[in-house]
């Protein structure tokens, strides 16, 4: 057992910080306030922040330069074969600084497309995906298929050399910004349940896509996407037809590591803001019961630490952590609701001061994070889906 | 950065739970609680043999500690064990030197921190060591007054007076705050041992339960009462490893240790909280074992200190003296 970074990491870590420091200084405080949604025109992930650090700092070809991009990406595709620890730390850090990373494209779409994509598939995307050009989004929700994605019923149908795809996408962050979608559609019967649905790469400038936003309370953009008649080549189809349900669920494996660093940072300006602002005779983080509900929050945050650590060296000691991961993604989203919640109850009155208005407690941050958590909880696998899988997967438990 | 144990490591648990499944299986919990001595003194005499109580690393002694708490070990085994680490690490002189050569071949030994009224087997002990300003000092002739625990834990109350040599120098606020993180930590691991062991206890009962023809455990509401116990169980044992692995390394451990030590006694009651409402009628029989699991889980949390003490330490660690609230990666 050894809870020390290995000097490889060490070294890594030392690198990127530094490079980080030079290159991008005072992101945090020049970022916009937010959440870590790619979505949200504010969000410090959002397209719109990422199209500016390019243009004003040429932030991913920095990071590309760097050797950052697809960090975790073996060596012969070009990426950095960076063991899961670095890739973890890589995040954390990024996600501490408040600097966007690529989400799905590199740690999924890349890595399936390694995996089991056709070798046009490799030479097409893989290159033009580590150039920073391309950014996927993820077509899978539908409104008659949430959690259980077994039911999509949009529908793709072989005619010739191409396949014709008919249906409705629910919930697709990325369909405005995206230059492909990783479709999942149903190539069999109705009835085929998981064992019918192919996947298909889906250029957003096919003819046939509409897509119309929906707001989120979070006043973050979503979308519902229609397909009317959208024909791809055949080719564009990833692994075998009929085994979608494969490569989606290859796909999420590789998707296991989320950063928390961005929580702790939210947490950290709570903190800094209770140590200052005046209560009684002394600041607010001199109130017994104020401290008693922060100092319960920063272990918390502690136990996200370790649990979220855990996965990633569980994936260099060779596992493929499925509970794991869960627990991780369950702790972390559930905790970032206590500090969205909690924190606000510790500001209150001023509390309610929106989100970027003058006079905001901690920049309003934690009254965005209050609006935005849900979808956290909801998201990249229930909780309660989660839940069971820690139990069944992970403790052993029999299925209903 | 590593998870799976090193050889000696898997040796020295490995040692541990041979000794305690073979001496202190569940079924002899009540009548070992019973004894004369509180505690199985055959058994405790093995443990010192093995020198399990001796091993140098704080991290191997914790993964030890974690089997006791598995076991609900209930003896001088772990104040000996602290003392020797007291001793070792904070005393000084031919004093400290000699009694800690007699406890590692085997004698026993309690250990008084500083404010602490109710020291465990301190009367049982053949020589006792208070910590405080004056640093540590030792007695082998405590005068003690029994106190009853409700987890059948021997402790006592040290009167005042008595002959004490000093066995280290004085010891400043800094030193003695760290030898009680410590003592924390190392409790903490068992604590999160006991936790995850009262976990498996849960999840083997659910799957073997039947009602409504059916195990209990295909029930959604069981199986996420486990699962959040499942997270709090793993995320206890961690935080209580990574703090002693850091006071090996001599790095900073007081933040770990005070977050490892609120965490852990808070999970070990829930685990036994949880434990008790999902065994039903089963669990909250004396003829079952669990009930020294729950009585173990409180009072060990409580000799902790208040919650409030305990939060008290993390906000101390956390807010007061960094700068920072976390660490990437360390």
């Amino acid at each position: 057992m050894d809870f020390g970074l290995e000097a490889e990491q060490a070294a890594f870590l030392d690198g990127v910080r530094r490079f980080l420091d030079q290159t991008f200084p005072n992101s945090a405080d020049a970022a916009p306030l937010g959440t870590s949604d790619r979505s949200s025109p504010n969000s410090f992930y959002s397209y719109e922040y990422t199209k500016n650090l390019n243009e004003q700092l040429g932030f991913t070809e920095q990071l590309r330069r760097q050797g950052l991009l697809g960090i975790g990406w073996p060596k012969e595709y070009g990426g950095g074969g960076r063991t899961a620890v670095e890739q973890w730390l890589f995040l954390e850090e990024m996600a501490y600084r408040r600097l966007p990373t690529f989400g799905l494209t590199f740690t999924s779409v890349g890595p399936t497309i390694m995996r089991i994509g056709t070798e046009e598939q490799k030479r097409i995307y893989l290159p033009a995906i580590l150039r920073g050009e391309l950014e996927f989004g993820l077509g899978y929700t539908e409104p008659g298929a949430g959690t259980d994605l077994a039911s999509i019923a949009t529908s793709a149908v072989r005619e010739g050399d191409f396949y014709v795809i008919n249906g409705q996408k629910q919930y697709t962050t990325a369909a405005h910004y995206a230059t492909h979608m990783w479709l999942a559609a149903r190539t069999g019967t109705p009835d085929s349940k998981h064992r019918g649905l192919s996947l298909l790469i889906v250029p957003m400038d096919t003819p046939g896509i509409t897509v119309r936003p929906l707001y989120t309370q979070a006043d973050l953009r979503t979308n519902e996407v229609f397909y009317e008649g959208v024909r791809v080549p055949a080719g564009n189809l990833v692994g075998e037809e009929n085994a979608g349900w494969k490569v989606m669920m290859m796909a999420l494996d590789f998707e296991r590591i989320h950063p928390y660093s961005g929580l702790a940072r939210d947490f950290e300006n709570l903190v800094r803001w209770a140590r200052q602002e005046p209560a009684g005779d002394g600041v607010l983080l001199d109130d017994p019961v104020v401290r008693q509900t922060l100092a319960r929050l920063a272990a918390e945050l502690e136990v996200a630490r370790l649990l979220t650590m855990r996965t990633a060296v569980l994936v260099d000691e060779g596992a493929v952590p499925n509970a794991e991961a869960a627990m991780a993604k369950v702790w972390v989203s559930e905790l970032r609701k206590r500090i969205a919640s909690q924190g606000l109850g510790v500001i209150g009155e001023a509390g309610q001061r929106k989100v970027r208005t003058k006079g905001a407690p901690v920049g309003g941050s934690l009254e965005e994070l209050f609006r935005y958590f849900p979808v956290l909880t909801f998201g990249a696998g229930n909780n309660e889906v989660l839940k069971n899988v820690i139990a069944q997967r992970g403790l052993g438990l029999p299925r209903a | 950065m590593r998870l799976a144990l090193d050889p000696e490591q898997e040796r020295v648990a490995g040692r541990a739970r041979e000794l305690l499944a073979e001496h202190l299986p569940a079924d002899r919990l009540n009548e070992v609680e019973a004894l004369a001595e509180g505690y199985d003194p055959e058994l405790l005499r093995l443990m010192l043999e093995a020198r399990l109580h001796a091993v140098p690393l704080l991290l191997d002694l914790g993964l030890v500690l974690e089997e006791c708490g598995r076991a609900v070990l209930r003896s001088p085994f772990f104040p000996t064990a602290v003392t020797l680490v007291a001793l070792r690490r904070f005393g000084s002189g031919a004093g400290a030197e000699s009694a800690a050569a007699r406890i590692e071949r085997g004698a026993t030994a309690a250990l008084a921190l500083p404010g602490q009224d109710l020291v465990e087997w301190a009367t049982e002990a053949d020589l006792v060591v208070r910590a405080g300003e004056k640093g540590l000092e030792l007695t082998e002739s405590p005068r003690t007054s029994a106190v009853e625990t409700f987890d059948g834990a021997r402790v006592a109350q040290l009167a005042a007076g008595g002959a004490w040599s000093a066995v280290s120098g004085r010891l400043g606020a800094y030193e003695l705050e760290r030898l009680r993180a410590l003592v924390a930590a190392l409790r903490a691991a068992e604590m999160a041992g006991g936790a995850r062991k009262v976990l498996e206890l849960t999840v083997d009962h659910v799957t073997a339960r039947r009602q409504f023809g059916a195990p209990l455990g295909t029930l959604q509401a069981v199986q996420h009462l486990c699962a959040e116990l499942a997270m709090a169980v793993e995320g206890a044992r961690l935080a209580a490893l990574e703090s002693l692995w850091k006071a090996d390394h001599g790095l900073p451990f007081l933040r770990d240790a005070a977050v490892a030590t609120w965490f852990g006694g808070q999970t070990y009651e829930q685990a036994a909280l949880t434990a008790s409402e999902l065994h039903g009628g089963q669990g909250y029989l004396k003829e079952y074992h669990l009930h020294h699991h729950f009585r173990r889980a409180k009072a060990q949390r409580l000799r902790l200190g208040s919650e409030r003490e305990q939060l008290e330490r993390v906000a101390i660690e956390m807010f007061d003296e960094r700068p920072e609230v976390i660490e990437v990666g360390r």
